[in-house]
């Protein structure tokens, strides 16, 4: 009786935390990007990809100069070699500095994701 | 009467020859949605004297399997495509010779409308095989499911865009949040902190109880 007042309460505890974490699991995530995420690369760079650690439907790539123009050719996509990863080219004739990378999925499941990071050129 | 004899026999004959044809791989549903995750199931039947023990079942292009039911007794493998997507998947077990199995898994359709074409082979323990490659009106025919407009959305596992309101309706991605664009360090993807988040409170929750538990232990007890 008087260890059933102990048990009950922490096995609903332990069960509502299991509840609430587990959900979060099964969500796609961003694995890797290139370039990588505050690295610094070379003004001839040609393309920015993401990688995810599970396929998606869909997803989009954009890139913007630090004066926020964009210089990314068009909004990116899937690769069609690699169902995890969104791919965009970059226009030629970049200048140095800080560019940011916005990226948009669909994952296999529906869930809808958005992030970004920045790189150096130099 | 011999001749009634061979009549008979040959009536035999011909009734387990043709009951194979009878009892078909078969996928569900016909019909899905483009770009919907879907919950497909494969119905193995064993129709014949051997057991069944794998089946293999090629994806078609397009479809993302993300999640698979556990067939009990059956273990599951997959092989990858070029492109890093399910190739094939194979469940290796034992069917009753009278019995049937469902493999049940979620897949996201492709965007495009179309026939999707499930290829599979059937492997039997006295070593034979069942191709289930074939058009629709072949002998062994391969099950097909129509990816249509028309059909009504599904979203198995509750994660993408529901038969509610807008339908069929292609959904648009969100824009990038706004904290995260104006953040100094970027961060990685706005449902991975949800998901930190929820899981922290869970965590909070658990420890709260536990301590409520503690402090109304009775020192008599135990």
């Amino acid at each position: 009786m008087q260890l059933r007042r102990i048990i009950t309460p922490t096995a609903l505890g332990a069960a509502a935390a299991l509840a609430v974490a587990v959900p979060a699991a099964a969500h796609t995530e961003l694995k890797s990007t290139s370039p990588a995420a505050g690295a610094t690369k070379s003004r001839s760079l040609g393309t920015v990809t993401a990688t995810f650690t599970a396929a998606i439907q869909r997803g989009t790539l954009k890139v913007t100069a630090p004066d926020g123009t964009k210089v990314s050719k068009g909004s990116g996509g899937r690769d069609p070699r690699k169902v995890t990863r969104v791919r965009v080219a970059l226009k030629g004739g970049l200048s140095a500095g800080r560019y940011k990378a916005r990226w948009t999925i669909r994952a296999a499941d529906g869930h809808e994701q958005a992030g970004s990071f920045s790189f150096r050129l130099r | 009467m011999p001749r009634l004899r061979i009549a008979a026999l040959a009536t035999l004959a011909a009734l387990a020859g043709a009951s194979p044809a009878a009892a078909h791989i078969q996928m569900s549903p016909a019909e899905a949605a483009p770009g919907d995750p879907v919950r497909f199931e494969l119905l193995v039947p064993g129709e014949k004297e051997a057991r069944t023990t794998e089946v293999a079942l090629q994806i078609p292009k397009g479809v993302l399997p993300f999640s698979w039911e556990d067939a009990p007794g059956w273990k599951r493998t997959t092989e990858p495509a070029t492109d890093g997507s399910v190739g094939v998947v194979r469940w290796r077990g034992r069917l009753a010779a009278d019995g049937f199995v469902r493999f049940s898994f979620l897949a996201a359709t492709p965007e495009q409308e179309g026939q999707l074409t499930w290829k599979a082979v059937q492997r039997y323990d006295d070593g034979s095989e069942a191709a289930w490659i074939g058009p629709p009106d072949a002998e062994n025919p391969a099950a097909v499911t129509e990816v249509s407009a028309a059909a009504a959305r599904q979203n198995a596992g509750g994660e993408g865009q529901g038969a509610g309101a807008d339908g069929a309706a292609p959904s648009t991605p969100p824009a990038p949040a706004s904290a995260d664009a104006e953040a100094d360090d970027d961060g990685g993807g706005t449902s991975g902190t949800l998901g930190l988040a929820f899981g922290a409170a869970g965590l909070v929750l658990g420890a709260a109880a536990l301590v409520v538990a503690l402090r109304r232990r009775p020192r008599a007890v135990v």
